[in-house]
Formats: structure tokens, sequence, C-alpha cells
């Protein structure tokens, strides 16, 4: 999903990279107040991880292929100001580097996939992970973050078609459905990725979502066995 | 904690490289994006080669090396390049961003008046 130089009119494009700027600005003022070097480090670990698994395209029929999203997963682990950050150099770099984006796309980029794929699935998910206890229990929270993993890539797909449509590149009725309907297929990888990994890491780390999952929060404070395996 | 953050960075770490590692077996076809502005615009296909022709400036366009012929070797290297990189981004960003984490506290013990205190 990652739009090259010159596919969008500049407006969309001066609609983007304020709004994508503002984004940044508020994270990163929120995410610098309780920073510290372990915390970067891992940081740091998720988004390499993140950017290496965005290099793997898998075939979806078509004649397309997909690679998995990740700015969902990024902000589950790290939250959303932080995942955003990440999501962002993850993207200036791609560009800047890789040629994978455009420089000037920049600003569409980190829109749909760090604001809408990323920051905004991430308000959606803690929206129903706070709301429904079922949500906030280990299976509920593995369903509620592949849904929105799914979510997340049709989302941000939808505003990119929005952008392109806006650009004059095809018709609304046109462009917008079909970046879609693709999308779905994407998103089903996506959504398979997420749930795979999730499992793991609830096996091998239950720590990092202690906050999203109650009876991991009773566990770690009765002092049960999970706590005694990890220390 | 500190334990558990770093068991962490070591998940990752492994999980990244790893994943580079398997990029070369990464399906070649349009990407999403690609596949929809090819199949449903208005022949724009020009339009879209020139965008996607990376200029001269880019070190890794399209995730290859160019003095490594090997595809494959070129493909992994430059995944392993970029999560130097960001790597590296990270570091200097707490670096820049970071704040003193020690508040200034007078003799007294005092947060309020170690200001004053100077």
């Amino acid at each position: 999903m990652h739009i090259p130089d010159g596919l969008l009119s500049n407006a969309v494009n001066l609609f983007c990279v304020p709004v994508s700027a503002a984004f940044l600005y508020g994270c990163n003022r929120s995410a610098s107040k309780n920073l510290d070097e372990t915390k970067v480090s891992i940081t740091g670990a998720v988004a390499a991880f993140v950017f290496a698994a965005q290099m793997i395209n898998f075939p979806i029929g078509f004649g397309a292929s997909g690679h998995f999203l990740g700015a969902f997963f990024i902000s589950l682990i790290l939250g959303a100001h932080l995942g955003f950050i990440s999501m962002t150099v993850i993207l200036a770099i791609q560009s800047l580097f890789f040629a994978d984006g455009g420089v000037i796309a920049i600003g569409a980029n980190v829109f749909n996939m760090a604001v809408i794929g990323g920051f905004m699935s991430y308000y959606i998910f803690n929206f129903f992970n706070k709301k429904f206890y079922f949500f906030a229990t280990r299976p509920g929270f593995l369903i509620l973050s592949t849904i929105v993993g799914f979510f997340s890539v049709v989302a941000a797909s939808f505003f990119c078609g929005l952008e392109l449509a806006f650009s004059g590149i095809a018709p609304a009725a046109k462009v917008i459905p079909a970046i879609t309907f693709i999308h779905l297929f994407i998103a089903i990888g996506e959504a398979g990725i997420m749930f795979t990994m999730l499992s793991f890491m609830l096996a091998v780390k239950p720590q990092l979502f202690a906050n999203y999952i109650v009876n991991e929060k009773e566990a770690t404070k009765n002092g049960g066995p999970k706590e005694v395996e990890a220390i | 904690m500190k334990s558990i953050f770093n068991n962490t960075f070591f998940i990752f770490i492994v999980l990244a490289v790893l994943a580079a590692f398997f990029s070369p077996f990464a399906s070649v076809n349009p990407d999403g994006l690609d596949w929809t502005v090819e199949q449903h615009t208005e022949a724009e296909k020009s339009e879209l080669e020139k965008a996607d022709k990376p200029g001269g400036w880019f070190i890794f366009a399209d995730y290859k090396i160019p003095f490594i012929k090997n595809e494959s070797i070129s493909t992994i290297f430059s995944g392993l390049a970029g999560l130097l990189i960001i790597m590296f981004f990270f570091k200097l960003f707490f670096k820049i961003t970071k704040r003193p984490s020690v508040p200034v506290i007078s003799e007294t013990g005092d947060m309020k008046n170690s200001h004053n205190a100077l």
C-alpha cells in the first residue's frame, strides 16, 4: 500500500502532510516523556521486525500479492503513541533508502498506514477491550485483535482509494471498491499473521499484554505459577 | 522487569533476522495498490512505471544492494541493513529526546524549592 510519488495530486499531498505531521508531533511529545533505554531498544527491535516482515509479499490470487502491515501489531505491543512513531520511522526509512513509497507521498502513506492502520485501529481495539469483559480475557483478546488487525488493513486501503480518487487517478466508484476488495484478501493474511504472532507472544511473554487481559493481571497479582516461570 | 524487556528484545531481533532471510521467497506479483492502479484505472501504466522507477540516489532501491549480483543475497543484505538503520535511528531518537531522569532536589529534599536553591 506504499503510494509512490507521482500518483497523488498536490492537493491530496498538501492535506496529508500536515495532518500526519501533527500526529507525529503529538505522539512524540507524549511518548518521549516516559522513555528509558530498554524501552527504546525494544521499540527498535519491534520496528525492525515489522520492517523485515513487510518485505515478505505473499500471493493472494488475482495475480496480486500483499504483505504484513503490522501497524496495529506494533501499537498493541508498544502503545498507540510509540507505535505511531515506529510506523512513521519504518515508512520514512522505506521511502528514503529503499524507494518503497514516495518521499513526497510520505504524508499520505503515514496517514493511511500509521494514523488509520495503527493509531485509529488501536483506539477501536481499546474501546472494545475496555467495554466488554469477554474481550479482556485471553481468547477474547486474541479474537478481538485478529478482527481489528483485519479491519486495520481494509480501512487503510479504503483511505488509500479515497486519496487516489481525489487525485483523479480513476473515478471513486471504481477505484475504492477495487482497492478495498483486493485488500480484503491481504487482510486475511494480516489477520493470520496477527493471530500466530500474538498466540506465540502470549505463550512466551504474557506480561507484554497484561494491560489488555484481566486474568493476566490477576495472575501476576496473586503470584501464580506464571510469574514464577517468568522470573 | 529489565530481564523481561531484554528477552522481548531478543525475540524480536531473532524474528526480524529470520524474516530478512525469508525475504527472497517473497511473491513478485504487484501489491494491492499496484494491482488496483494497473487493472482499474484508465491506462495510467506509464505513470505508474515512471513513479515506480526510483532515481539514482536511493541506496537500496527495490530492496537490492547494487554491487551484489546474486539477487537473493542482495535482498537479504539490504533487509539486514534496513534493520540496522532502524535500530540505529531509535538509539539516536532516544539521545535527542532524552530528558534528565533525576530531578534536581534541594538539600532539604523539597522539590518545589529546588529552583530557588539554585
